[in-house]
């Protein structure tokens, strides 16, 4: 009898510190709305209302920066004379990787800033009806990263470590935040539809030509692929549409049902 | 596909130079032009069948409102009734523009505006239906919503694909224009629907995102929503 190699699975505690964003707005409903969406995605959030307020918390992270996001109004009337893009491009040394934006619903900047703030990596977001679409787009973009980031460094972590067949270990992140409200699915029934849906995607070729658009983004077979395994909002959706496939296809009419030969 | 700032492409029919007025709506098609898929969306305005009425296609890569727009091209909203056929993201209250940064969003059209409202509305984008759609309700003049309440998903590939697409917005908008009724409008949107998702079914080992598009399809028709006051 041939042995059978065993996979052996490793368990283990990763303690990851929940990600923080500064956010810099004299306008205290508009602040507190902002700290709340951001709250809601888990995130850590530090509110002041000032530039000034603003700095020393940088200062004090300055060795190993402690944000990934700073959003700020540009236009402080009374409260500060600093504008929030002075603000972002003068403390470029602090801010680390920070993605760094700007909300404002006042004049636009010159030309000559907008492109300096373009060279600093930073964004520039009216506050308007858009403001949300453009905030989520932004959040999801950094949810990406941070799976990206943790997931190379738990892969350098693990690197002196063999799986059961030799090779080096698989890692797979697994966010342990819902991202969706919960649907009543037996674990079976959603695996194999995952399976079904992933397996047609993987028949496609050109897997990494973007060709779905689903909501603000057009994803490749591969990047759909990713969501299904992981279940993202967008990865529930898919499968849910494969369900609505599959009810179309029976032809049920209730309305005018048909007859079989079958009929007495 | 050449980027320009606000540009005209392909006046299709426009009987007056400058100024619309008269009994027949002013179909604008309107395509911003800013990323993967509002790239693809505003390609399938090009050559866009003539309806029968006057015309006009923006496609735009820089914020731009509705109400700039209109200003543009010298429509007055009061004395012309205007059928707004925009193709692009959307938001429940927002119809969405290109931001001045990439990736960014500015405002093409929301209600706050109420007196230069369009009277028909096509919102071939997401999630309209349940802000901008739900006001046409309250309107108390004719006036005809198409939209989605939900995400949608298209299939952003050439040849077959964006024939149907285009078959489906022509379809939607003939049908917006034409339809006696709330009633006849809706039969007409679902009729159209389910003779591309039929297409699609039959063609299912032929094309290769057939079934995507019938899945994006099958989504579209569960939740458009037909508003006719």
């Amino acid at each position: 009898m041939s042995t059978a190699a065993i996979a052996k699975s490793i368990n283990f505690a990763l303690s990851i510190p929940r990600p923080c964003i500064l956010i810099v707005d004299d306008d205290k409903k508009f602040l507190l709305a902002v700290r709340d969406f951001f709250k809601s995605l888990d995130y850590d959030v530090d509110t002041v209302f000032t530039p000034e307020e603003a700095t020393p918390l940088l200062e004090a992270h300055a060795i190993k920066p402690k944000y990934r996001m700073i959003i700020t109004d540009d236009n402080f009337d009374k409260f500060s004379r600093t504008k929030g893009h002075q603000f972002i491009l003068k403390n470029q040394h602090l801010l680390g990787k920070a993605k760094t934006m700007i909300v404002s619903g006042a004049e636009h900047p010159s030309p000559e800033i907008l492109k300096q703030l373009e060279e600093a990596n930073t964004s520039y977001i009216e506050k308007n009806d858009s403001l949300d679409a453009s905030l989520k787009e932004l959040t999801i973009e950094d949810k990406e990263k941070q799976a990206k980031d943790i997931e190379s460094f738990v892969k350098d972590k693990l690197v002196d470590l063999p799986s059961a067949a030799g090779g080096p270990a698989e890692v797979k992140i697994v966010s342990s935040v819902p991202q969706h409200s919960a649907r009543p699915f037996s674990d079976e029934t959603l695996n194999r539809l995952k399976r079904t849906i992933i397996k047609w995607l993987r028949s496609r070729g050109e897997l990494d030509k973007p060709v779905l658009a689903y909501g603000k983004h057009v994803y490749s077979a591969n990047e759909m692929i990713k969501h299904i395994e992981d279940e993202t909002e967008v990865g529930r959706e898919h499968v849910m549409m494969l369900l609505a496939e599959f009810e179309y296809s029976q032809e049920i009419n209730e309305d005018d049902p048909p007859r079989y030969e079958d009929d007495e | 596909m050449t980027h320009h700032d606000t540009k005209t492409m392909n006046k299709i029919q426009s009987d007056l130079a400058g100024t619309y007025a008269g009994a027949s709506p002013l179909i604008l098609l309107s395509a911003p032009s800013h990323d993967d898929l509002t790239e693809y969306t505003s390609s399938l305005f090009e050559s866009f069948p003539s309806l029968g009425v006057p015309a006009e296609l923006r496609v735009f890569e820089r914020p731009l409102t509705y109400e700039q727009l209109l200003s543009e091209i010298s429509v007055d909203p009061e004395t012309t009734d205007v059928a707004l056929i925009f193709c692009g993201h959307g938001e429940p209250s927002a119809l969405l523009g290109p931001g001045i940064q990439k990736k960014t969003f500015s405002t093409f059209y929301d209600d706050t505006i109420i007196e230069i409202r369009p009277k028909y509305m096509l919102a071939f984008c997401c999630k309209s239906a349940a802000g901008i759609g739900r006001s046409y309700k309250h309107k108390t003049e004719v006036s005809t919503f198409v939209g989605f309440g939900v995400d949608i998903g298209i299939v952003t590939v050439s040849g077959v694909y964006a024939a149907w697409w285009r078959k489906i917005l022509y379809g939607l908008v003939s049908a917006m224009l034409n339809s006696p009724d709330g009633y006849a409008l809706e039969k007409s949107v679902q009729s159209l629907y389910q003779e591309a998702i039929a297409f699609f079914h039959r063609n299912d080992k032929k094309y290769r995102w057939a079934r995507a598009m019938k899945w994006y399809l099958i989504t579209q028709s569960k939740s458009v929503k037909v508003i006719q006051t």
